[in-house]
């Protein structure tokens, strides 16, 4: 399989180019083209039950589609906001995916919901996300660019920036700075990353366009 | 030294991109990780006594192992990978792992907590929005007209299944006229007016009565031919007007439908109104009651039987053949249902009763044999009701029909 991310970083995309065995995972929605030679199959994402908290609390499709060929083929995957998207490959370790950001893998990932805690509820960054874990190449997307961090003690981003980070790291809600910052310093909550690993954020955050788009509107 | 394996993780500054999942395992002497081929194949080792533990990560249950210079970090989130560990490593690591096992009895302790604090919560906010409902419900009502009752309970007589045909014997509807008229004067509506009984008695073998709302009574023969004497019907009677002059059935809309149609109904949106109660009617919400509005129900009954000059404590007698024949629902589902039970209606409403004091019986001068003689037999005397469209007239079980088994 040869996997190429193109039109970098405002508007990715990812072309895939299958040959006969090759599977490929992707979101629900997220195929723009493919050619006639390859298959698509619609499967529940990681089973009923993760398929079900997927779709309730995760943002996402209770589906996700499979893209095989017998010969050769090529498909093109996006996600339906501007961005850039990011490949990493799984060693049989671990990656938590923040809601909406998922778009495909190769197929001996295996995706499954996890639970993310109230704080991050609370901190509007959802109830559950999604873990892909296991061995192949994993793509998500986010809007705008993606920067990565490597935490060694704490970092702290603000809501709606997390895409992704790695389970060693503890994610807590807190306030930018004291009572006067949270009421009128216009950051509000915020998301303490503690502990060693890598982090992957995006340079817009999307509750950011919806306000300001809000402001013009009226 | 234990074979045990578990997975989980390596950071390195050899690794390429510094980390990789990892297979560990325990020797004699240290904590070993193996990355796979892919990431390199490299293996990593960390001596018991060189090891420093910590616990954390995203779910919080996360195990470090960290040697002396903190270049390399090996990581397992898996179940038994702390026990195993400590058996692997003995009295080496054991004070720090009994330490965060204590940790993280405390975290869960702490967790279950949270948990029952939230639930509870939950479970307050829902009843508190529940007893909102259900009060918003209530005072939306209390601000209609009681031509909207009348409206509604029509619409919803002709929703409903008949489940037979109309009985016209004068002797039978007679009997009921008697009776509804002998109990009218006694009700309360919220305005001071009585409502405009309307009796109708169905050939259909269940023993059941209803009042819909603006007062439209449906007497089945079933329960004719099930009353010892017309005290018993009466009593039952009363109850089920009770149910119309309180507005039971335009509260259970409310409750059923939610805020939207207590604000429809407070804003006098009655074309609205008509169109949720032309859906609700066909589910049977109207008189369909809860627990509270029966026992208010039964309570009410009993007063307008007791100035009546009738014997409500029929209703009790009633109730016990009722009792008889169908039990209790068994004491563990109590909860789950919507009626009272009877044996706890019938003791309530022996207590009501006493209350209510002495009372002068009026005699009824009605020739009950014959009326349940001919309840027993209408077809001579009765004009078949044609159903409304869509309804299947010839049916004979009360599925739609509310209240079936306890008035």
């Amino acid at each position: 399989m040869q996997t190429e991310i193109r039109n970098r970083p405002a508007f990715a995309n990812i072309r895939v180019l299958l040959e006969s065995g090759d599977s490929l995972i992707a979101e629900s929605d997220a195929m723009a083209s493919m050619s006639s030679t390859v298959a698509m199959k619609a499967q529940l994402a990681g089973g009923f039950f993760n398929a079900v908290i997927r779709r309730l609390f995760g943002q996402e499709s209770m589906f996700v589609n499979e893209f095989s060929t017998y010969g050769t083929g090529e498909v093109v995957l996006t996600q339906p906001f501007p961005g850039d998207m990011e490949c990493i490959e799984l060693n049989g370790n671990t990656i938590l995916l923040q809601p909406g950001a998922f778009v495909a893998c190769e197929s001996g990932v295996k995706l499954s919901a996890g639970w993310a805690g109230f704080a991050s509820f609370f901190g509007k960054e959802g109830l559950f996300r999604l873990k892909a874990s296991g061995t192949g190449k994993l793509w998500f997307g986010a809007y705008g660019g993606i920067f990565t961090r490597d935490v060694s003690e704490e970092l702290t981003i603000d809501t709606g920036h997390l895409v992704a980070y790695e389970p060693t790291l503890k994610l807590k809600m807190g306030m930018a700075g004291g009572f006067f910052s949270f009421i009128f310093g216009g950051e509000g909550f915020v998301s303490k990353v503690r502990g060693q690993g890598r982090v992957y954020l995006q340079s817009r955050s999307m509750d950011g366009l919806a306000a300001w788009t809000n402001s013009h509107l009226y | 030294m234990s074979n045990q394996e578990f997975q989980g993780g390596v950071f390195s500054t050899i690794l390429p991109g510094g980390r990789s999942g990892a297979t560990i395992s325990f020797d004699t002497d240290g904590i070993v990780a193996r990355v796979p081929e892919s990431a390199g194949g490299n293996t990593f080792r960390i001596a018991y006594g060189e090891c420093s533990l910590e616990q954390g990560g995203a779910s919080g249950r996360m195990i470090f192992c960290r040697d002396a210079n903190r270049s390399t970090t090996v990581f397992c989130e898996e179940k038994n990978f702390l026990d195993t560990l400590g058996v692997a490593a003995g009295s080496q690591l054991w004070p720090t792992i009994a330490a965060l096992k204590s940790q993280d009895s405390a975290r869960n302790a702490g967790t279950r907590r949270n948990w029952l604090i939230g639930l509870s919560i939950v479970a307050l906010l829902g009843y508190l929005g529940y007893q909102g409902v259900s009060r918003a419900g209530k005072a939306a009502v209390r601000t209609l007209p009681i031509s909207a009752d009348v409206k509604i309970g029509e619409l919803a007589w002709s929703s409903f299944e008949k489940h037979g045909p109309e009985v016209k014997d004068t002797v039978v509807v007679g009997a009921i006229q008697k009776m509804v008229d002998r109990l009218k004067p006694h009700t309360k509506t919220f305005d001071g007016k009585p409502l405009e009984f309307r009796v109708t008695v169905v050939d259909a073998p269940i023993v059941n009565a209803f009042c819909l709302p603006g007062g439209r009574i449906v007497v089945f023969t079933g329960l004719l031919r099930k009353a010892a004497d017309p005290d018993q019907v009466a009593a039952v009677l009363g109850h089920e007007m009770a149910h119309a002059t309180l507005r039971h059935g335009l509260q259970r809309i409310a409750q059923s439908m939610g805020l939207v149609v207590a604000v429809q109904v407070m804003i006098g949106d009655i074309g609205g109104l008509m169109a949720v109660v032309a859906e609700v009617a066909q589910q049977g919400i109207i008189t369909s009651y809860g627990r509270e509005q029966e026992t208010e129900s039964d309570l009410e009954g009993l007063r307008m039987a007791h100035a009546a000059g009738i014997d409500g404590s029929a209703l009790e007698r009633f109730f016990g053949v009722l009792q008889d024949e169908h039990g209790d629902v068994p004491e563990v589902l109590q909860w789950l249902s919507s009626h009272p039970q009877l044996g706890e209606r019938r003791a309530a409403i022996k207590a009501q009763w006493a209350q209510l004091g002495t009372f002068k019986a009026v005699p009824w001068g009605i020739d009950w044999a014959e009326v349940v003689k001919r309840a027993g037999n209408p077809s001579l005397n009765a004009d078949p009701v044609p159903a409304p469209t869509g309804v299947d007239s010839g049916a004979t079980q009360a599925d739609d029909v509310p209240d079936a088994a306890a008035p």
